[in-house]
């Protein structure tokens, strides 16, 4: 028993010495922590990368334009990388440039849709008859 | 060789934003108007053939002239309520084989294309 509650200990230090890295007799000493760089003074005028989308500011203007009705988004790499996504209708319309998207969405005039205000159906029609007439009838 | 190129939804609403889209992409082109009223055709062609995404792709060939096509996926996704012509209706290809100078299709890879070639008029010198 005497001996477990030295081994335990033993084994924790071992475990230490070689997680922080002990110098092993024979080996050579590792090398010492390279010394600070010199400060690179940063230049007088900041430059800043480009914009990944081209004609960024146009495409920022569709955008605002067209936000109500679509979502533009731009996707580097893709033939048709300027995408616009209908946010009622549902339908994706792409181009190669920002400047003929703008006008694609601009010209698009989604179809009108006739709202089925009256049934088609006798049975359906009668129903709505009766009620209608009991509505009128509420009321006088 | 420059090309731009749109894609839209095969539907007949969009027959007319692809009119104004093209003539946007042909500012200085003598004959844009003629060649928006070919994609047009090749256009309202595709949608009674394919549903689907149509790609609409101009090219500015060397010599000037233009280059129109419209790719759809007809057959990958075919339009399955095939519409019959009335007797007597006009072909709308043919208005592209009377405006255009070379007209032609081709499939591949289950999509079909049809394209058109329209040259500049031609300066009187």
């Amino acid at each position: 028993m005497r001996f477990l509650y030295l081994l335990v200990p033993a084994v924790l230090l071992r475990l230490a010495m070689s997680a922080v890295g002990r110098h092993i007799p024979g080996t050579p000493p590792p090398p010492a922590p390279a010394a600070p760089s010199p400060v690179v003074p940063l230049p007088a005028e900041q430059t800043y990368g480009a914009s990944p989308v081209p004609e960024y500011i146009r495409f920022c203007e569709a955008d605002v334009r067209h936000r109500a009705r679509w979502r533009l988004t731009y996707g580097p790499g893709a033939l048709v990388p300027f995408r616009a996504y209908h946010l009622v209708e549902g339908v994706t319309v792409a181009a190669s440039d920002v400047r003929i998207l703008d006008v694609l969405l601009s010209q698009y005039e989604p179809p009108s849709r006739v709202r089925p205000y009256v049934p088609e159906d006798d049975a359906e029609r009668e129903a709505e008859r009766c009620l209608l007439a009991e509505a009128a009838r509420g009321v006088a | 060789m420059e090309h731009a190129s749109m894609t839209v939804p095969a539907i007949a609403a969009m027959a007319p934003a692809v009119r104004r889209g093209v003539i946007g992409m042909l500012d200085g082109f003598d004959r844009r108007h003629d060649v928006a009223l070919i994609a047009v055709e090749l256009v309202v062609s595709a949608i009674r053939a394919a549903v689907g995404d149509l790609v609409v792709r101009v090219c500015h060939l060397d010599g000037g002239a233009v280059r129109i096509e419209v790719r759809d996926q007809r057959g990958r996704q075919p339009q399955t309520s095939p519409a019959e012509p009335e007797d007597g209706a006009p072909d709308p290809l043919a208005v592209v084989s009377a405006l255009a100078d070379r007209v032609g299709s081709s499939r591949r890879g289950g999509d079909c294309i049809t394209w058109a070639v329209v040259a500049p008029t031609p300066t009187a010198s």
